[in-house]
């Protein structure tokens, strides 16, 4: 049997909980929009202030690889990066894009997207996370999140939830200056990769094998893509997507996966502005221009920004006189 | 990790060989006794062998019969190891022997038999439990208890704070360097290799507390699985604290069998390193996991070759004069041997865990920061974890973190761990690493 007082415990506790949930909860959401650097801030302008007219989504090769400053000389015209460091799925662009076009339109959208991004991954939609604290803010993220597990709406009932992890980020961000400061949204990368040597090269080969075996479509990531092109079609955005280079010691391009494959598809099918840096014979081989395998440095990032700003510039013209001509 | 239903006719495939082989072994006499228990032996390991290590002996022909011209026609098979294969196949595996060996009466009851291997706290990652322990608790009514339904509760509680705190918060940074481990410098890689030995420690112990607090809610008592490894003297006293259920099995089961302490010391020294390269295989079937278990099995026999001398040495540098001392430089650098192993057990192929052998010792480079924040909850909650450790080692010996007669400022503890499991806990940290064994 249970006695009283064995009840008023389990009552306290339980009490205790919540109140710590609610008081914790509430501290960390204020410190959360005032923040002034980081990442979630430079989100935070993203989504309810950011009035450019150029934006950059996509994950950390978007954040570090699109140097703002290039890109707004190149075009004459204002440029935000709203890339997010380890947002892997194409869900978070494509949520960025979904609440930001509903306050201002962009002209141009620049998306950095690798197509094998859409088979399936284990861990795919963890980095949604960053969206939690914007489940009461704005609807249409609800059924974005809710992907990320089914007892998501439950995990929200707990006023921490959303700031899990974030505590240190959120006192840090409200008093100091980030250790790596923005230049809007973009964040240069400093460093160069090492050079492999054969025994990793070796295992590199292998893993990459082993991830290749064992892949499927995920098709919530093939639907996030379609509705970001159907978003710009129906706004009248011009989307340019681009893959940009990653670091190769030298030129071994396999054939894209069934997955990629589908993906391309839909852009091509969609006649999108796409073009795949990711073996570009300017980057291959170039240890100065890497952070490591996956990411340009700062001179590396200048450079592809001057190339694709050329490019933009040809092709948006060139979209310009064609909607002049109609 | 996937549910598929068929798996669990393997399951079903072991209970009934074991449960007949149970039965059978009570009643028959001389050889033939020794054959049913050879015939349930084959049948568990016939399992393992197919599902977890047939593709890797078959990969390691075919490199073999390559390198000297000859092609290996056999496929692979293209199967997903079931998860816990190891723990259910070795409960089951322990049963028999026990039933053989005459210290456990064959079980008539199907039922129980088949609770007994499938117990579901600890199908999956154990602990592997004796029946002499078990079967018979399934006999005993379990009647509700408070101040045990809390006990429980607490245990589950510490054990979801070592998982989701501690050992999910450091394989963050474990895997993103051990992942590109040739992107990393010396001090880096070896930060990464202190964090895992945490890692691993936080994600089982963390495991077996919450098996061990479900079953106790329940009112079953397991095994207990760990107790604070890493202050252990020497490799052996950390293989008495670590897995606990495992190595006793090897111990009662194959080392026992072997001869024991009762053959010629040389027989004694190949004899366990025997034991401890079957256990790496146990873990894995990657060559990793058997040079972990080679590097394990090389430390004991050093150490029992070594001895005498090393009494000798103590005396002579006068070590044996400051017991305090000698105490903490002995666990200082049983950890650092057993962080070098780990190396191995982590590495993702023998290929990188040489490369990070031969770059750890070179402490050149800074040590790579990603995200400042990481590493300071990782810090935190090792510091966490040592201060409770070494109450619970030095001072209150509980399997519980917080013991006090005070009923509110147990609450209050309680309360504080919760809201760190919410607040820096890692909710898409993936499954317990064990769960691949």
């Amino acid at each position: 049997m249970i006695t009283k007082s064995q009840i008023l415990c389990i009552f306290y506790f339980l009490l205790a909980v919540f109140l710590a949930d609610q008081l914790v909860g509430s501290v960390s959401r204020k410190l959360y929009f005032t923040q002034k650097t980081g990442q979630s801030a430079c989100l935070n302008y993203s989504l309810q202030k950011c009035k450019t007219d150029i934006l950059i989504f996509g994950n950390s090769r978007a954040q570090h690889h699109y140097d703002t400053r290039v890109l707004s000389d190149c075009l004459k015209m204002s440029c935000y990066n709203a890339g997010i460091d380890g947002g892997h799925s194409i869900l978070l662009p494509y949520s960025q894009i979904k609440v930001m076009t509903k306050r201002h339109l962009p002209k141009i959208i620049i998306l950095e997207f690798r197509p094998s991004s859409v088979e399936y991954k284990e861990g795919a939609y963890d980095r949604l996370s960053i969206l939690l604290p914007y489940y009461s803010k704005f609807p249409e993220l609800r059924p974005i999140i809710q992907l990320r597990s089914p007892s998501e709406k439950i995990k929200l009932l707990s006023a921490i939830y959303p700031f899990n992890s974030d505590i240190i980020n959120l006192l840090w961000f409200n008093t100091n200056s980030a250790r790596k400061k923005d230049i809007a949204g973009y964040i240069p990368f400093v460093g160069q990769v090492m050079k492999i040597n054969k025994l990793a090269k070796q295992s590199q080969i292998t893993a990459q094998h082993q991830i290749a075996t064992y892949s499927s479509v995920d098709t919530n990531m093939i639907i996030a893509l379609q509705n970001i092109i159907r978003i710009c079609k129906e706004k009248n955005i011009s989307l340019f997507i681009f893959n940009s280079p990653s670091f190769h010691e030298f030129n071994e391009k396999s054939l894209p996966s069934p997955e990629a494959r589908l993906a391309l598809e839909i852009i091509n099918r969609n006649k999108v502005n796409y073009v795949d840096f990711s073996f570009d014979s300017r980057f291959i081989g170039q240890f100065q221009w890497f952070k490591d395998m996956s990411h340009l440095n700062e001179k590396g990032a200048s450079i592809y920004s001057q190339i694709i700003g050329e490019l933009i510039k040809k092709k948006y013209s060139e979209i310009l006189a064609f909607k002049r001509q109609r | 990790m996937a549910f598929i239903p068929v798996y669990l006719l393997i399951l079903g495939f072991t209970i009934i060989i074991d449960y007949f082989a149970g039965i059978w072994l009570e009643k028959t006499q001389g050889k033939e006794r020794k054959y049913f228990l050879i015939a349930s032996l084959i049948a568990n390991i016939g399992v393992l062998a197919v599902f977890k290590y047939y593709n890797f002996l078959n990969t390691n022909l075919s490199e073999l019969l390559s390198s000297i011209g000859y092609i290996n026609q056999i496929p692979n098979l293209s199967i997903i190891l079931p998860i816990g294969l190891s723990f259910h196949t070795f409960q089951a595996m322990s049963y028999t022997i026990e039933v053989y060996r005459g210290n456990q009466k064959a079980e008539r009851n199907f039922g129980i038999y088949s609770l007994y291997v499938m117990f579901y706290p600890q199908l999956v990652a154990g602990p592997i439990e004796r029946p002499q322990n078990l079967i018979h608790q399934f006999y005993e009514k379990h009647y509700f208890e408070y101040a045990r339904v809390v006990e429980g509760l607490k245990l589950m509680l510490w054990g979801l704070f070592m998982k989701l705190v501690i050992a999910d918060r450091l394989a963050i940074y474990v895997n993103a360097v051990y992942n590109n481990a040739d992107q990393h410098s010396g001090k880096t890689l070896a930060l990464a290799t202190v964090f895992f030995a945490f890692q691993i420690y936080c994600d089982f112990a963390g495991y077996s507390n919450i098996a061990i607090g479900a079953a106790k809610v329940m009112g079953f008592k397991l095994m207990t699985n760990f107790n604070r490894p890493y202050f252990s003297r020497s490799i052996s006293e950390f293989w008495k604290r670590w897995h606990i259920s495992l190595s006793t099995w090897f111990r009662d089961y194959l080392y026992i069998s072997l001869g024991g302490n009762r053959v010629k010391v040389q027989r004694i020294y190949l004899n366990l390193f025997l034991v401890f390269v079957i256990s790496g295989l146990w873990h894995g079937a990657n060559w990793t996991y058997i040079i972990w278990g080679a590097i394990n099995g090389f430390y004991l026999v050093f150490a029992i070759f070594t001895e005498k001398w090393r009494k000798k040495l103590n005396h002579v540098i006068f070590l044996d004069r400051a017991p305090h001392f000698h105490n903490y430089l002995q666990i200082g650098i049983t950890f650092i041997l057993a962080c070098f192993a780990w190396i191995f057990f982590r590495a993702n192929n023998v290929n990188d865990a040489l490369m990070i052998v031969e770059h750890i010792f070179s402490f050149q480079g800074s040590i790579y920061i990603e995200d400042y924040q990481q590493l300071i909850y990782g810090f935190a909650g090792i510091g966490f974890l040592l201060f409770i450790e070494i109450m619970r080692e030095y001072n209150i010996h509980s399997a519980l973190p917080f013991v006090t007669n005070h009923r509110y400022k147990e609450v209050l503890a309680y309360t504080v761990l919760v809201i760190l499991i919410m607040t820096v806990g890692v909710f898409d940290g993936g499954q317990f690493i064990y769960f691949q064994f």
